[in-house]
This record gives structure tokens, sequence and C-alpha cells, in this order.
């Protein structure tokens, strides 16, 4: 069975395509929705939300070229309906925290091993604002597009180019900020 | 593509460039290598992106089967009004109406356990039910732990009318199957048994297995499998992690493990077909195996080449067609038993 044939059969009232398509999609959509807001209880009820919406009005669903990119965009309108702030994309919570520089000798010790170990990426990436994880998330984990980016955030296609690069260039920066870092604490021993 | 004017952040944001640093393939290996041997100054700029790439497609935000499931319940539960009553629902209302009428609880419960016994000696003597595919078909099937197999071509699977909560789902299979398995919040194990002695054991987790031909296939999409090996004279146990592959000849013959892009194994299941430097000996087995066909090459040689695609698995004429196209060879479908393979 290929995408299509599993949404059309979802939209006749099939429990295992619904099923099939919560399963193969919703681990996707959850990891995207933390992109969007720091609070997980939230991501997981708008997830649920989105879902719920879906099998409720499935009759009168169209059938998106994309399911997966269609069901990302539905759980960012929701997760901006159901954040407290307006009901705009550009008022998204963007409470990133800033890396202290406190752990320095750990930083050295990991980077000896020139092995970038999965929590400091993390740590590098929350650093980030939330527009350009999310333009980062979708770019690079998910595979998808400018094209495709800029139709799930609502963003023209230039603006998805200008946070890619932006985000890239932030990175950097952390990076070299990094090293400096490390490399002060060598010369103060 | 010129990038002979690029620095790190241009190649960071290149989707070329990415692809090959996520999915390297030989086709991208060798494009990249043969540039660098072109731009030697450009090595460390290509070494800085592809570290950023890597940390770019990182991603912490895993969630959790139980968490999952847990969603699933809740929503289930949302919906219900929302879901046309089953069959199910003629059950129900028999004991709502006996529960209504005090004076009758007595009979209403010998009843019930008259029925209660009926049920239960018919699941005793319940027989398991079998899903079986033919050539070129493929079925979803949910099992009743919510749990979903991918059933290919040319294959059957075997489940029990009904699984004892404390003791292990247990399913057998004849042919290839993709599971996502449902994980359970008291740990019940799911295990699958192929015809050749093996037993894949999980939690919950997604995999391909295949007991096709004269050896036994498992790939390992997310989660943790054990295998359990039985073969003659010798029993054996395997943990694999995702991405891993393990391969078990059918006979002696020694168990391998490796790593492999594990889209090129369960692509089928979404009537997709991958290719990655396959050879057409392999997926002359594959049409064999889940068409029925038998394959010939008029020139034996033709076997050892190779291909790299990515096609929809449309119709079997589509798929000769795009095979005979990027081969550049003679592919012709004799009747309905064989297909040629020659050099035009």
């Amino acid at each position: 069975m290929n995408e299509q044939e599993i949404w059309r059969n979802f939209k006749e009232g099939c429990e295992t395509s619904f099923l099939l398509l919560y399963r193969e999609h919703a681990p996707v959509m959850y990891r995207y929705g933390c992109k969007l807001s720091k609070d997980k209880d939230l991501v997981k009820d708008c997830l649920q939300q989105v879902y719920f919406n879906l099998w409720k009005n499935k009759e009168n669903l169209g059938n998106p070229a994309h399911t997966r990119n269609y069901l990302l965009k539905a759980l960012r309108l929701e997760i901006i309906k159901k954040s407290d702030t307006k009901n705009s994309p550009e008022s998204l919570p963007e409470n990133y925290h800033f890396l202290t520089i406190s752990s320095c000798e750990s930083d050295l010790i990991d980077l000896q091993t020139d092995e970038i170990n999965q929590k400091k990426i993390g740590a590098l990436l929350s650093q980030l604002p939330a527009r350009q994880r999310e333009v980062i998330f979708l770019k690079y984990y998910m595979n998808l597009s400018p094209k495709e980016i800029s139709v799930v955030m609502g963003l023209e296609q230039a603006s998805v180019y200008k946070l890619t690069y932006k985000a890239i260039d932030k990175l950097q920066l952390l990076f070299l900020k990094m090293y400096t870092a490390i490399l002060l604490l060598v010369f103060a021993f | 593509m010129d990038y002979s004017e690029y620095d790190v952040a241009d190649f960071a944001a290149d989707d070329f460039f990415i692809q090959w640093v996520k999915n390297p393939t030989a086709a991208g290996n060798q494009f990249w290598i043969k540039w660098l041997a072109d731009n030697p100054a450009k090595q460390e700029a290509i070494q800085e992106a592809r570290k950023l790439v890597v940390i770019l497609s990182g991603d912490e935000d895993k969630i959790q089967d139980w968490e999952l499931d847990e969603i699933w319940q809740k929503l289930s539960e949302a919906r219900a009004p929302y879901t046309p009553a089953e069959t199910t629902g003629a059950k129900v209302i028999p004991l709502r109406f006996w529960q209504k009428r005090a004076t009758l609880v007595a009979a209403a419960l010998g009843l019930l356990l008259l029925v209660a016994g009926f049920i239960l000696s018919k699941l005793v003597h319940n027989p398991p039910v079998e899903y079986a595919t033919r050539y070129g078909e493929r079925r979803t099937i949910q099992l009743p732990d919510s749990s979903v197999v991918v059933l290919n071509a040319n294959s059957s699977l075997t489940v029990p009318a009904e699984w004892t909560s404390g003791k292990p789902r247990e399913v057998h299979l004849k042919g290839e199957a993709y599971f996502s398995v449902s994980h359970k919040l008291n740990n019940q194990k799911f295990i699958v048994y192929t015809s050749d002695g093996i037993q894949v054991e999980v939690l919950g987790t997604a995999f391909n297995v295949s007991d096709r031909g004269n050896k036994s296939e498992v790939v390992l999409a997310s989660g943790k499998v054990r295998l359990n090996i039985a073969r003659t004279g010798e029993n054996k146990q395997v943990i694999m992690l995702p991405g891993e592959l393990v391969e078990v000849p059918d006979k002696a013959g020694t168990i391998t493990k490796r790593e492999v892009n594990t889209a090129l194994y369960t692509s089928w299941k979404d009537n997709k077909l991958v290719f990655d430097n396959t050879s057409l000996r392999e997926i002359a087995t594959m049409l064999e195996d889940d068409y029925g066909y038998t394959v010939v090459f008029r020139d034996t040689t033709l076997a050892d080449k190779e291909i790299t695609a990515y096609l929809d698995a449309g119709s079997l004429d589509d798929i000769l067609v795009t095979l005979s196209e990027t081969l550049d060879m003679k592919i012709t479908r004799e009747n309905k038993k064989t297909i040629m393979i020659s050099n035009y």
C-alpha cells in the first residue's frame, strides 16, 4: 500500500490505515513539535488533537500531495493555536537558553577525541532561535526541499534560505567561541 | 554544479552535499573524491561542512514507544463517539439488558457463566488465523495488540486467535514481512518464528524479516531485537541494533552481521524499490520471490551488472521498463512465467 492508498482508506474509515498513519508519522511530528515548543506535554496534546481532528473530519478532507508535510503543517498550526501567545507564527516562544561555558574542561576532553557527542549537538542546536531550529530540522533531519519547507512554515522560499544561512553562521560562531574558550583554558594552565 | 566558489556554509546548505554526508553512496563518494583531487585547497572547508551537517542533522527529541501508545489510547477514547459501532456492539447490549433486571441477576450470572464457558471452549479450539499473499500482492494487517504488519508478496503470517497476557505474543512467518510492533506497558514480548528455526524476539520496534531462498535475513529499522537461532547442532543468540542486518544461512555457514541502509530493505512496504549498487542477480531473485517469475539471463555476465535507483514499484511492467532503460538491456516477459534478459 502506498501513501495515497492509505490516505484514501483512512478517509473511508479504515482503522488499520488510521493506525498506520499514526505509527508512521507521529514520531517525527513529535520531534518537529519539540522545535516549536519546549513544553513536551503541550506537543503531545497537540499531536493527539491533530489526529482527533483528522478522524472527526475524515469525510471532508482533501488529498494532500504529501501526507507527512500535510501533518507537519497541521501540527504546527495546532501548536501555535494552543500556545498562550498571539495567533501568529512570528510570536512563537523563543525561550532558548544559552550554554554556559563553565563546563570547559569536559568540552576539552570531548573535543580531544574529536567526536562530538549527542549531548553537545543538542546543546549547540538548542542555542539557535526557535525558527532557525525549525528550518534546520525540516531541511537536515526531514530532508525537505526549500519549497516544501516554505509550505509547511508558511514562509517565502527566500526566507527559508535566509534562515538556513543564519543558522549555519550562528553555529560556526558557536563553534569558534567554544574553541576560543578551550584555548584560553589551555593557556591558563 | 560548479562548487569551486563554495565556502563552508555553502557546502553545508547544499542538498547534494547534505545527502552525500548523510547517506553516502558509491556514486557520491566517487564524485567528491574526484572533486577534492581537483580542488585540494577545499579540503578543510569540506571537513568543516561535513561536521556542520552531522550536527545539524542530529535530533534529540525522540518520543518513546510507550508515550506513543499512551497518546493512541487517549485518542481512541476521544474518537470513540465518531467511530461507527462495530459488530462487537451486539455482544454488549444483552448484558446491559440483563443487568437492569435485578430479579434476574442470578439467572443472568448463570447465563453469563455459560456464555463465558462457551467462549473459553471456543478459544481453546479456535484455529489460528492465517494471512497469505499471492505473487505481486501486498497486504497490511493490524494485529489485536495494534501492531502493524505489512506482508510482502508470496508470504504468509499465522497469528493465534488470541494471545494470553503474560505470555509472549507469537506469530509465524513464511516469506517476508515488515513489522511495526507496539510496546506493551507490561513488557510483553513479541516473537516472530521463521520456518527455518529463527526467532526474532522484540519489545517494541520496527524491523524486516525475510526467510526466502536458502537464507534468513533480519533488518532492524529502530528499537532493539534479539535473535534466537536454532540450527542443527547449534543454538545462538544475537543482539541487533538499529541499522544492522543479520544474515543466517539455512545450513551450517557463518552468521554475518553488517550495517546497512535500512531503507534498501524496507522500502518495498511503501511500494518503492531502492537499489544501491544492487546486482541484477539480486533483483532477479526478488522478481522470482515476489512475482513468481523465472528470470533467465541470455548472457550470464549480465547478472553482475549493478544499478543504483529509486523507483515506484507500480506494476511489474513499469519495473521492467525502468530496468531495461537504465541498464540498456532487452528485458521481456516471454509468457506468464519467464522474464528474459539479454543484450540489444
